[in-house]
């Protein structure tokens, strides 16, 4: 079977259609191109863009504030804290606490004087508790000789 | 060929983006237009369809590889536009693949759509006997004198298989013309 009903079918115009069709269908179609695409970008474009990126920036500001604050803190409870808790406590309140387990010998050694010393009363427990912390910190605990 | 080059190249220039898609839309909209009317048969579903190809062309076109002609992929996506098209105006009438056959069948029966030969018609209510895939082979061979392997980049079909699908689609015409 050939094409025996047209050279060109497709400008046969089998089908009918309105008049003037295919002369406004380029301008139809440019135009709905035309309506859809701002449509789509106060949709989906720079609209959501925008709050999205002011989220994220609010994110990031929140997390940093809170690192911030954090690293502060920390700070404080390292440094101020530690000094301060020192200086209130006598010897004997320092070792009951058990705060010497965390705290820099340096920072002790600062603080602590010889008549602190002399206030400080060990008992067998305490010597335990001392030797073990100098075994844990392996420290050479052969008695020295003067 | 390279004038469609030339229109693509158009096309991706932001000041001449515009004047380039208008010649697209004036070159090919006949030849689309017609393939999707084959396939839905109404000029107001045709319609739609024309336009959502064209306004997927404009969206994809930056995309175009040029692997293929740009008629192929306009074709292409007309194909796949009209056959979306179908399957959901079947799935909203909640009818039968035959059943659709009839509503297309009404419609070819209305002349009021056609220029009026009576041959035509007869081919058109032909055409709606055959199985979806043969009367868009057919009609792509006989109406838009379209090469296989071409329609084999648009369907996705091996050139032997569309040989086939015509041959089958061209007897069962023939046979519909000498029992009507």
């Amino acid at each position: 079977m050939n094409n025996k009903m047209g050279q060109d079918k497709e400008q046969d115009e089998l089908f009918q259609v309105p008049e003037g069709y295919f002369e406004q269908l380029p301008d139809r179609i440019m135009m709905r191109i035309h309506q859809e695409a701002p449509l789509k970008i106060v949709h989906s474009g720079s609209a959501d863009g925008v709050q999205k990126t002011v989220i994220k920036l609010f994110a990031y500001a929140a997390s940093i504030a809170a690192v911030f604050l954090v690293s502060i803190g920390i700070s404080n409870y390292f440094h101020d804290g530690t000094k301060s808790l020192a200086a209130t406590l006598t010897a004997n309140e320092i070792i009951e606490s058990g705060v010497l387990y965390d705290m820099d010998e340096s920072l002790l050694a600062e603080h602590l004087t010889t008549e602190d010393l002399d206030d400080v009363v060990l008992t067998i427990e305490d010597e335990d508790a001392i030797t073990e912390y100098l075994i844990e910190q392996q420290t050479d605990l052969t008695p020295l000789e003067f | 060929m390279d004038e469609d080059k030339d229109l693509i190249s158009a096309f991706r220039i932001p000041q001449s983006r515009d004047t380039a898609f208008r010649d697209i839309i004036f070159k090919y909209q006949r030849k689309i237009y017609y393939q999707i009317r084959r396939i839905v048969i109404d000029h107001d579903d045709a319609n739609d369809v024309v336009q959502n190809v064209f306004i997927k062309a404009w969206k994809g076109l930056d995309g175009f590889n040029e692997e293929s002609r740009l008629s192929t992929w306009l074709y292409r996506i007309a194909y796949n536009e009209s056959i979306n098209f179908i399957k959901s105006k079947k799935a909203s009438l909640f009818v039968s693949s035959d059943e659709f056959e009839h509503v297309l069948d009404d419609h070819t029966t209305d002349t009021s759509g056609f220029t009026g030969e009576q041959i035509e018609q007869k081919l058109q209510k032909a055409l709606q006997t055959l199985p979806e895939k043969q009367r868009l082979v057919f009609n792509m061979k006989y109406f838009s004198s379209m090469k296989y392997e071409e329609m084999s980049e648009v369907l996705g079909t091996s050139v032997g298989a569309l040989k086939a699908s015509y041959h089958h689609a061209v007897k069962k015409i023939e046979e519909y013309f000498r029992v009507n």
